[in-house]
């Protein structure tokens, strides 16, 4: 399986909520492409959805350190810094 | 509802743009005109006034409005001021920012119906939250009872409300369930929606990352944080 394969999976296990196998998905992308921004992005989720926003916050700061620009990942940023 | 907010620093302006996009007529004023150029697009009127001056603060009908909010706290005097003549002129309902339990008390003979202290409840919810990141939210009810909005411990996940027994295991009552449920928008991007369950029946599964809303005597809402 390449890391495109491995991005679906991730995708398909976080849409049915099982997030422990997403995250062992996501992380085996972000092993081979350290800066794979969908797989760093999907992380940030991940751990939103779950309420680790410490880490969270630091998968959408290295999305936005690699693509300053990615709206979304400043979006969740902005929100995760804010009480 | 008509609402007159005297002072736009950083909590009237909140609480003046907040009450305008709830799509309630706000009149909002300050003597700074820089404050009030700064909120004059979001409501209904915004005025450049000296809210202690008797004579300006009558042109505004304040009997009028459903309720008035002072928060013009840094000044304790000109607060007390405004206060007064806001009552004096039959306001409705008084709400009032304050910084002090003192000025609290003045205010509440005054008059005020309602006290805030934004600073306060703001300090203790940065507090609560560096020493429980698993607590979201927390209403103190009584002084042995709390509303908190807690993640779902791991014991909870996988299993139905039922399951976890958690009134008569550990004193814990879920009256609702704030869920993020994953999504892909339009575009191919993961995202997700937020759920509210409210007083979810006991065959409700319990998620991971679940934020549970619960009611509970204070010594049990402890003993949940440490499961």
């Amino acid at each position: 399986m390449g890391t495109e394969d491995f991005l679906e999976e991730a995708k398909f296990e976080l849409l049915a909520g099982r997030y422990d196998s997403a995250e062992r998905f996501l992380m085996k992308v972000i092993e081979e492409e350290p800066n794979n921004i969908d797989a760093l992005f999907n992380l940030g989720i991940l751990y939103e959805i779950t309420h680790q926003n410490s880490k969270a916050l630091e998968y959408f700061n290295r999305v936005l350190e690699i693509s300053p620009d990615h709206k979304e990942a400043r979006e969740h940023a902005e929100n995760l810094t804010e009480l | 509802m008509q609402f007159l907010v005297i002072g736009l620093g950083r909590f009237g302006k909140a609480v003046a743009e907040a009450l305008a996009d709830a799509g309630h007529d706000v009149v909002a004023v300050d003597e700074n005109e820089e404050a009030v150029m700064e909120v004059e697009v979001m409501v209904s009127q915004a005025l450049v006034m000296d809210a202690t001056n008797e004579r300006a603060l009558r042109t505004l009908g304040v009997k009028d409005f459903d309720a008035v909010i002072v928060a013009t706290s840094q000044n304790i005097v000109s607060s007390l001021l405004i206060t007064m003549l806001v009552k004096e002129l039959g306001a409705k309902k008084i709400v009032a920012k304050t910084s002090t339990s003192l000025q609290a008390k003045v205010l509440k003979r005054l008059g005020v119906d309602l006290v805030v202290y934004p600073e306060r409840e703001m300090g203790q919810r940065v507090a609560q939250i560096l020493t429980s990141p698993r607590i979201f939210e927390f209403i103190e009810l009584s002084p042995d009872y709390s509303l908190v909005e807690i993640v779902a411990p791991e014991a909870f996940v996988g299993k139905t409300i039922k399951q976890t027994d958690a009134r008569a295991k550990y004193g814990v009552n879920i009256i609702a369930i704030r869920r993020k449920v994953p999504e892909m928008s339009e575009d191919g991007k993961m995202t997700y929606k937020e759920e509210m369950i409210i007083t979810p029946p006991a065959e409700e599964e319990i998620r991971a990352g679940d934020l549970l809303v619960v009611i509970a005597k204070d010594e049990n809402i402890e003993a949940l944080k440490r499961l």
